[in-house]
């Protein structure tokens, strides 16, 4: 069983975050839940989605605890899981600043969310083929999704790494053997 | 084929499953994507009518209008658009209308919290009407079965002539799950009442003959009324006698809960009896008797504070102890703190 909750702030991509790996996990033939728990303002409120996979029917789709909290805002309180990741500067277990990878990589801000994506499905061990995650991602900006989902998943642990340290001097700096949009794009033709 | 499913739209497929073709609505959270495919349905197909109201009370009216003129019509809202429904809901069951009113459930009272999960609504949908009425009522606690009992309520109105209820909560509306809809099979009745046609009719909420002539004075007439209610809709509802059940012989504590709150407590069911009524209204009296008389403690657990239990208790004739999961928290580390509280002992 695999239990992930994502935390954010309303219009921050909770949602969208959520409802595509739910979506991609049925698709590859598992027991899911997906649960929203969020706060009737539109925008700036707290917003959960708490996300249950399995092979097995699942019992309780209200968890508390997770394997990974993505937490992109503090809104929600007490909640907790075995390793935490976040936007930079909102827990000291793996930072990584979404929003700007986002626009550094793929132009926009709104990619960072892609990005978180991919480090999810990294984490929670599930291999994805191409052809299943063009099938779930939004259509618009299809290309440069796969890109930044492509790319979070294939964010090493050395790149955290070095990444928390350069944050201390203001910049998250990958290394250029990360895959770009331009790498990501040759891969794909090949 | 199997695909990730949301409870609203779970309710939704299972009404357009079971014939429904009329909605009447006003948006209102946790509910508004039913009104939403409603209208994305009505824009597709046009054998399927919609009308945005412009409150719950015209929503109300408009699917007893659409039902007596023979379509199979629903609407669904939350705890303050329900109480605006109220008085339609009586007149439904004085003229003996089939139709199916879902209740999305929030914490109230008034616009409360719009969002939060709450099953605040168990009093009012039994009692919240005026006069003596006996409504059928259903509560699933999966997307599957949010399609199924959605077929099911429309069935039993058409069974018992009568309003039925559909309740639902945020988290149960807001929960996706993994569900092949086409798989499900639960046969849909057809219309169990001729449509108006074109001749002269009459309908009124004043008590009235068999002919709908007002009888307002004609204490036989009524009483013979509510008796032939009273006993038709008993009849239906044993025919929708629902309830899950997990007896734990190593246990003395039965827990009670419905909705949400059942799916929390199911992990404690290696420490705990479990009972789940879905058919909430009328209650399973004999059901609830024989599964409990094994239990020494009798424990329900809902997101309001203690209006099934009271319930319960009065059915039971015995003490009965009630956690209440208020304020839209609802987790299991709550339901383990209000056990251990109440039952003053350490539940892990």
């Amino acid at each position: 069983m695999g239990k992930v909750i994502i935390s954010g702030e309303g219009g921050q991509g909770v949602r969208v975050i959520s409802h595509t790996m739910a979506t991609l996990l049925a698709n590859l033939g598992y027991e899911v839940s997906l649960l929203y728990d969020y706060d009737s303002a539109v925008r700036g409120a707290m917003s959960v989605a708490y996300l249950v996979f399995d092979r097995e029917p699942i019992a309780n789709p209200v968890i508390q605890e997770a394997d990974i909290l993505l937490k992109l805002s503090d809104k929600a309180e007490g909640l907790g899981a075995e390793k935490t990741v976040c936007q930079t500067g909102l827990c000291t277990d793996e930072e990584i600043p979404f929003g700007k990878l986002g626009i550094e990589k793929f132009g926009r801000e709104i990619f960072g969310n892609m990005i978180a994506l991919g480090r999810l499905m990294a984490l929670v061990g599930v291999e994805v083929a191409e052809e299943e995650l063009a099938k779930v991602l939004p259509l618009k900006y299809k290309e440069e999704n796969l890109s930044a989902v492509h790319f979070g998943y294939h964010l090493k642990e050395e790149d955290l790494e070095r990444g928390l340290k350069s944050r201390k001097r203001r910049e998250f700096d990958f290394s250029s053997e990360q895959p770009g949009v331009a790498d990501l794009e040759s891969d794909s033709q090949s | 084929m199997k695909r990730l499913v949301q409870g609203n739209e779970a309710v939704f497929l299972g009404a357009i499953r079971a014939g429904a073709d009329f909605f009447a609505g006003y948006p209102i959270s946790p509910s508004s994507e039913i009104l939403v495919l409603a209208a994305e349905q009505a824009a597709k197909d046009p054998g399927f009518r919609f009308i945005q109201s412009e409150d719950e009370i015209s929503a109300a009216n408009a699917i007893i209008g659409a039902s007596l003129a023979g379509a199979k019509s629903f609407t669904a809202t939350s705890g303050p658009g329900f109480t605006l429904m109220q008085e339609a809901i009586g007149y439904a069951h004085q003229v003996e209308v089939p139709a199916v009113f879902v209740n999305v459930q929030r914490v109230g009272p008034a616009t409360g919290m719009p969002t939060m999960p709450a099953q605040q609504d168990v009093m009012q949908i039994k009692y919240g009407t005026s006069g003596d009425y006996y409504p059928l009522v259903f509560y699933p606690n999966s997307v599957e079965e949010c399609y199924r009992y959605a077929i099911t309520a429309f069935n039993a109105a058409e069974e018992s002539l009568s309003p039925v209820i559909l309740l639902s909560d945020a988290f149960v509306g807001h929960l996706n799950e993994v569900v092949d809809v086409d798989a499900i099979e639960v046969e849909a009745i057809p219309r169990g009442r001729p449509s108006l046609g074109t001749g002269k009719r009459f309908f009124t909420g004043l008590t009235h003959d068999e002919e709908g002539h007002p009888r307002t004075a004609d204490a036989a007439v009524y009483r013979e009324w509510l008796s032939r209610i009273r006993t038709q809709h008993e009849k239906v509802a044993v025919h929708y006698s629902d309830f899950e059940f997990k007896e734990n012989p190593s246990s003395d504590t039965l827990l009670i809960s419905f909705g949400i709150v059942s799916r929390v407590v199911a992990p404690l069911a290696s420490q705990f009896a479990l009972f789940r009524p879905i058919r909430i209204f009328p209650m399973l009296s004999h059901e609830i008797h024989e599964c409990a008389q094994s239990y020494d403690k009798i424990v329900v657990i809902e997101a309001n504070d203690g209006q099934y239990a009271w319930l319960v208790e009065r059915e039971l004739k015995r003490d009965i102890v009630h956690v209440p999961l208020l304020g839209g928290r609802i987790n299991l580390d709550l339901v383990k703190n209000g056990l251990s509280e109440k039952l003053r002992r350490e539940v892990v």
